[in-house]
């Protein structure tokens, strides 16, 4: 997915409609044979509803975005709107048990109460947009979902692949790597004597934002 | 994975210390839910974490400038100017960024009650309805139903006009107690337009007021103030400056901001007013038509200067000097206005005003008939008392109140406490509790103005639209749509099919199509006027007055305010206007600019006047009328007659919930019910009180610590004529000048080091001379930083959180005393002192020069606080508390700091941050004026300027002057404290004022 996101459901509920009609009809015709025997050696987690993101994002090769329609465009990825699930789940494993569940939410018109496996502290600022459109040396097309998620799309059950997400050391190993950002770390705030800024432009012609700065991700 | 101990776990167990200690270093944080929605809205690009604009129109105060209230996932979260409306173009006053807190009033009503006995019960809303409707239907003669409100502009009032006169009932009765119907009466009388004109203060040189208010509540603030800065403020380029001269027995702060005070008795404006027009026309009296002049001359010829000093009880050679200035100016004009003129002859002031700018050929030219301004839908204060007469003697039995609080407006005198006890029931659309809400039978509480349709006309050409911002934060319904629903309910004409008051807007919108010439098709028209604001076209209000042929044929009565004791002048509150802003948190906590005073009244009081009757400053004062007794603490304020105490409306409420109640003295309760006889307008100004030493002193908290500068040089000063000539001012010794060594750094230049100030260095101007004091940028300050607010007794003790304040100076004594104002907030020093004392490196200089504070980092030694010079950071002593559903305004840009944190001003790096990515999203770096902070974007006087230091082309660049090469041109730029060495990233401009005892204003 490149270029400017445009609104996905312009007409509401039919794209996703027309969507779940061609899985149904290519690879997703597997998953009509999914039953609830399959789902129940998923192993159980903190979820109000068994949701298996191996299932829907390599088993039928959902991309990220198609669910996440925000991440491209705000600070927060989003949490699908239930109706994104409904689009395809109104025709595509309505004999489970697990999407009947979801099917309950949405007729009773609850939202479903997630439980946040990935938080990061409320006083810090992570703009998902800005790394998912990343244009660098090092991701030069952003940075892919699983630098930070981890394999994500091979778990039943989502938990953090590295216990350190969302600790500051371990986003610095990260952004220590920016061309640039040991020469800042170097030259600022320690003082006279540092080197001066190499690789300070950016490749798409703007000066870097400043990543190894307290402000830069601490609001 | 084998984990170390960490520098953070060691904090915790060093903080939790001994046995607890394990348990401290365990415990994680409590999962958090994500909440999804259910269906994204499809009719708004809605993104969660992206904000969402939405134009609407202030409802604070009638002058209808324009808002846009931004949002984020369905909560109004801040209120900015809309910068495309021609009436505050972007701005806002201190009232209309707290317009957050009506919305978000915990005193709101959160659904339909009806009354039974002293309890009120919840009720459904279709049930409350069912009951006004009946209690309607059961009035023999509809005549006797009357409804109140306090607002009736645009088409609302029509509205309210129809449903009224289908059901037969009385008029609608528009209670607001600073209603302008003098101004109006005046122009009448000598103009025959019985209008408010358009004064363009903007196009004069030399500005006369007459007691008006104009940079707090008069009028239109906003417009006010800007226009102000653009006649007064100092101009660089041509060295030039207006004039501004005020004549009143009080300085408010529109007085305040004058450059010179005649302090003259109260009524004897008329007078006053007469004389210098009889001056003008001596003087000048080529700008009297010809066929005027006989006449004009015959009926001035009493007044002379001699005549009015004596009235006035000034000198005579001073008020010469002021006639013969206003009389040489190039552009003159005359304001007359604020409670001052708010007498029982207050028609024949205005009057008088309006003669005056008339002899000096301003009509036409700084006042301008033909803007059909409805910035006032007031009904005569007359006919508000008629009402209460006829409730009085039984003849109402159906009350409906929407917005309007006549128990609290309306002074015990008029008898309105026994009138609403005589009305068989009131039924109350108020959004929130008050005072008359509580003595009401069945509540249906309306939506407040940023949750409903609407519109207003200010002026001619403008058309501005109100929309809902969010939904409803309780489920009530807009007034409106009771009053349409109850309409179906009773069968009333032309209400039968209960169409929705948005479709009975956008009908009367078809009209206003056609009137703006628009062509597109309706749909067009009104999704384009929703997106704008409304519609604002151009017009020009030029119209040909001539002085009514019989305008000078009775002559100009002064009022009789004989009598023993000192006047009383009840005067409008910045902040609480006539007491609609008291229920706003914010408005409390930010101190009135010029008294300093939080969260209570004050008496202002002459200290001579004081000292006579062995008064002190902070004592206790009974001030008593033949109305009643108020105890209140007595201020000393020299800009205040000697014959006079001056008190603001505003507070003293008691049923407005706990942010209003119990705060200070409603001075209204002194008044008796008097009125302008020619207009109807509240006579104000219209009684003597006796004041007495009460017991005691009073818990008055008054933020200025030091009134006086004592040399500091905090605000500086250059005189009008080493201004005019481009000298620049010698400091004095402790003002960073004389004798002090020039500061020799061992360290190269923060700018000399790579890695800092490319490619920005944020940085601001401040110019001294263009601010008024109006506060604004505190409230929006408070806003945009989740800025919390402590309460009067923890302010006391000196906790008040507020990252922007104005400071306030007081230089000389007696009548020739000046004020002078500034904003003070953190300075983003270079070299500052905050900085090097943290233990814990929580703050420090970013490269692109913000003083950084780190939340997270903070332990709260208060170190940095206590090696600020400026005073400008503040602790969190506890955990703050947002009374349900003021957290709702909550900025989700900005860390809501808890206990034990220091916090200031960051420069609302958020809003740098935003951007930036937008920017560096396009491949470039920010463009001037791509970053506004809060404070910046609302200053009505655009004293404040922001922008990137490091780009000599940008305007902070230009206006700071910090360059190499730049030392000579500084005539007005100086930094605060610059002795301290502190290299602040904010550059002031001094202000222009005249020397006081020979001295320049940082000396005294």
């Amino acid at each position: 997915m490149t270029g400017q996101p445009k609104r996905l459901f312009p007409g509401g509920i039919l794209i996703p409609l027309l969507a779940a009609a061609m899985f149904a009809l290519s690879g997703g015709a597997a998953l009509a044979q999914l039953t609830d025997q399959d789902v129940a050696e998923i192993p159980a987690g903190p979820q109000p509803i068994k949701f298996s993101h191996k299932i829907h994002a390599t088993d039928i090769q959902i991309p990220c975005e198609y669910c996440h329609i925000y991440a491209r465009r705000s600070l927060v990825s989003g949490v699908p709107p239930v109706q994104i699930c409904m689009g395809c789940h109104q025709l595509v494993g309505t004999q489970l048990a697990e999407v009947q569940k979801l099917k309950e939410y949405w007729d009773k018109k609850e939202p479903i109460p997630w439980v946040k496996i990935h938080d990061v502290p409320d006083f810090v600022r992570y703009p998902h947009f800005r790394h998912v459109r990343a244009r660098n040396e090092i991701f030069p097309n952003g940075v892919p979902c699983q630098t930070c998620h981890g394999p994500i799309e091979t778990m039943h059950v989502v938990e953090k692949f590295n216990p350190d997400f969302g600790l500051m050391g371990w986003c610095m190993e990260c952004h220590l790597t920016i061309p640039g950002a040991q020469e800042r770390k170097a030259a600022t705030p320690a003082g006279p004597g540092s080197t001066s800024l190499k690789n300070a432009m950016s490749p798409i012609g703007h000066h870097r934002p400043n990543l190894t700065d307290c402000l830069t991700c601490h609001k | 994975m084998e984990r170390e101990l960490r520098r953070r776990d060691f904090f915790k167990v060093l903080a939790a210390g001994g046995a607890s200690a394990a348990a401290a270093a365990g415990c994680s944080d409590v999962p958090e839910k994500l909440i999804p929605l259910l269906v994204p809205p499809d009719n708004i690009d809605y993104v969660p974490g992206n904000p969402i604009d939405y134009a609407t129109t202030c409802a604070e105060c009638p002058a209808g400038c324009g808002m846009i209230m931004r949002t984020r996932e369905g909560r109004a979260i801040k209120a900015e100017g809309n910068p495309d409306h021609p009436i505050n173009r972007g701005n806002l006053c201190i009232r209309g960024q707290s317009s957050l807190q009506t919305l978000y009033n915990p005193a709101r009503i959160p659904s339909a009650m009806l009354r039974e006995g002293e309890e009120w019960r919840e009720a459904e809303w279709d049930a409350a309805e069912h009951a006004a409707a009946e209690r309607l239907r059961a009035v023999s003669d509809p005549s006797r139903i009357v409804l109140m409100t306090n607002r009736a502009d645009g088409t609302r009032g029509q509205l309210l006009d129809q449903w009224l006169s289908a059901l037969g009932a009385s008029p609608k009765v528009v209670l607001d107690p600073l209603g302008q119907h003098a101004i109006k009466q005046a122009n009448r009388r000598m103009f025959g337009r019985p209008e408010i004109p358009q004064y363009r203060i903007d196009r004069a040189t030399f500005l006369l007021n007459f007691g008006s208010d104009f940079l707090e509540t008069w009028l239109s603030p906003v417009r006010q103030n800007r226009q102000f800065a653009q006649m007064h403020a100092a101009n660089d380029e041509e060295r030039t400056r207006g004039r501004f001269v005020h004549v009143g027995p009080h300085l408010s702060l529109s007085g305040a901001n004058a450059d010179d005070w005649l302090p003259v008795r109260p009524g004897s404006e008329t007078v006053v007013a007469l004389a210098i027009a009889r001056q003008t026309v001596h003087r000048n009296g080529r700008r009297v038509p010809p066929g005027d002049r006989a006449r004009v001359e015959a009926f001035l010829r009493p007044f002379t200067l001699a005549r009015a000093a004596e009235e006035a009880g000034v000198a005579e050679e001073r008020l010469q000097a002021l006639a013969d200035e206003f009389a040489r100016a190039e552009q003159s004009l005359a304001l007359g206005g604020g409670t001052s003129l708010a007498h029982e002859a207050a028609s024949d002031a205005h009057a008088a005003v309006s003669l005056l700018n008339f002899v000096a050929g301003n009509v036409g030219e700084t006042v301008q008939f033909g803007a059909m301004q409805q910035i006032d839908s007031s009904s005569p204060f007359a006919e508000v008392l008629d009402a209460v007469r006829r409730m009085r003697s039984g003849e109402v039995d159906v009350l409906i109140v929407d917005g309007a609080n006549p128990l609290y407006h309306l002074p015990p005198a008029t008898g309105v406490e026994e009138a609403l006890g005589r009305v068989g029931t009131i039924v109350s659309l108020s959004s929130a509790w008050d005072e008359t809400t509580h003595r009401a039978h069945i509540l249906l509480p309306g939506l407040t103005a940023y949750e409903r349709w609407g519109d207003a006309f200010p002026q001619r050409g403008v058309f501005a639209l109100r929309q809902p911002v969010m939904a409803p934060v309780f489920p009530v319904k807009a007034p409106e749509d009771t009053l349409i629903s109850l309409g179906k309910a009773l069968g009333l004409a032309g209400f039968e099919d209960g169409t929705a008051f948005r479709d009975y807007l956008m009908e009367a919108w078809r009209e206003i199509q056609l009137e703006t010439g628009s062509r597109e098709p309706f749909e067009e028209f009104w999704r384009q006027s929703l997106q704008n604001g409304g519609v604002f076209r151009q017009v020009a209000f030029s119209s040909i007055v001539r002085l009514r042929p019989d305008a000078l044929n009775r002559p100009l009565a002064q009022p009789s305010l004989e009598g023993n004791g000192l006047l009383l002048l009840p005067t409008p509150s910045l902040r609480h206007r006539s007491g609609e802003g008291s229920v706003n948190p914010w408005l409390q906590e930010i101190p009135d600019p010029l008294s300093q005073v939080v969260w209570d009244s004050w008496a202002d009081i002459n200290p001579e006047t004081a000292k006579a009757h062995g008064i002190s400053h902070g004592d206790q004062m009974v001030v008593r009328s033949p109305e009643g007794e108020v105890t209140v603490s007595a201020y000393y304020h020299y800009g205040v007659h000697r014959d006079v105490i001056a008190v603001p409306l505003g507070q003293g409420h008691s049923g407005a919930g706990r942010t209003a109640d119990g705060r200070g003295v409603n001075i209204v309760s002194l008044l008796p019910a008097k009125t302008d006889a020619d207009s109807g307008d509240f006579a104000f100004l219209s009684t003597r009180v006796t004041i007495e030493r009460g017991e005691g002193r009073s818990f008055v908290v008054q933020l200025d610590g030091s009134p006086r500068q004592m040399g500091r040089g905090i605000i500086k000063t250059i005189t009008p004529e080493q201004f005019a000539k481009g000298e620049k001012p010698a400091d004095g010794h402790h003002a960073g000048g004389g004798e002090h060594p020039r500061r020799i750094d061992f360290y190269p230049e923060r700018g000399d080091t790579p890695g800092y100030y490319e490619p920005y260095r944020w940085g601001m101007t401040i110019d001294v001379d263009r601010c008024t004091g109006c506060s604004a940028c505190v409230a929006a300050c408070y806003a945009e930083n989740n800025v919390p607010v402590v309460g009067k007794e923890r302010v006391a003790l000196g906790r008040e959180m507020s990252w922007l304040r104005i400071e306030r100076f007081l230089e000389g004594e007696g009548d020739s005393y000046k004020t002078l104002m500034q904003p003070m907030l953190c300075q983003h020093c270079e070299n500052a002192g905050c900085e090097p004392v943290c233990p814990v490196y929580a703050t420090y200089h970013t490269p692109e020069g913000l003083n950084a504070q780190v939340y997270n980092r903070c332990v709260g030694t208060r170190y940095c606080a206590n090696n600020c010079v400026y005073k400008v950071r503040r602790f969190n002593w506890f955990e703050y508390e947002y009374d349900s559903p003021l957290h709702l305004q909550l900025n989700p840009d900005v860390t809501v700091r808890s206990k034990g944190i220091m916090e200031k001003c960051t420069f609302c790096v958020q809003r740098i941050h935003r951007a930036r990515y937008s920017a560096n999203g396009q491949g470039r770096d920010i463009r001037e004026g791509e970053v506004t902070p809060a404070c910046v974007q609302t200053c009505p006087t655009s004293a404040i300027a922001f922008g990137n230091l490091a780009d000599p082309n940008s305007a902070v660049a230009r206006r700071a002057l910090r360059g190499e090469h730049d030392e000579d041109k500084r005539v007005r730029q100086y930094e605060v404290l610059a002795e301290t060495a502190n290299k602040p990233g904010i550059t002031y401009l001094r202000k222009v004022m005249d020397l006081i005892d020979g001295h320049p204003g940082e000396e005294a």
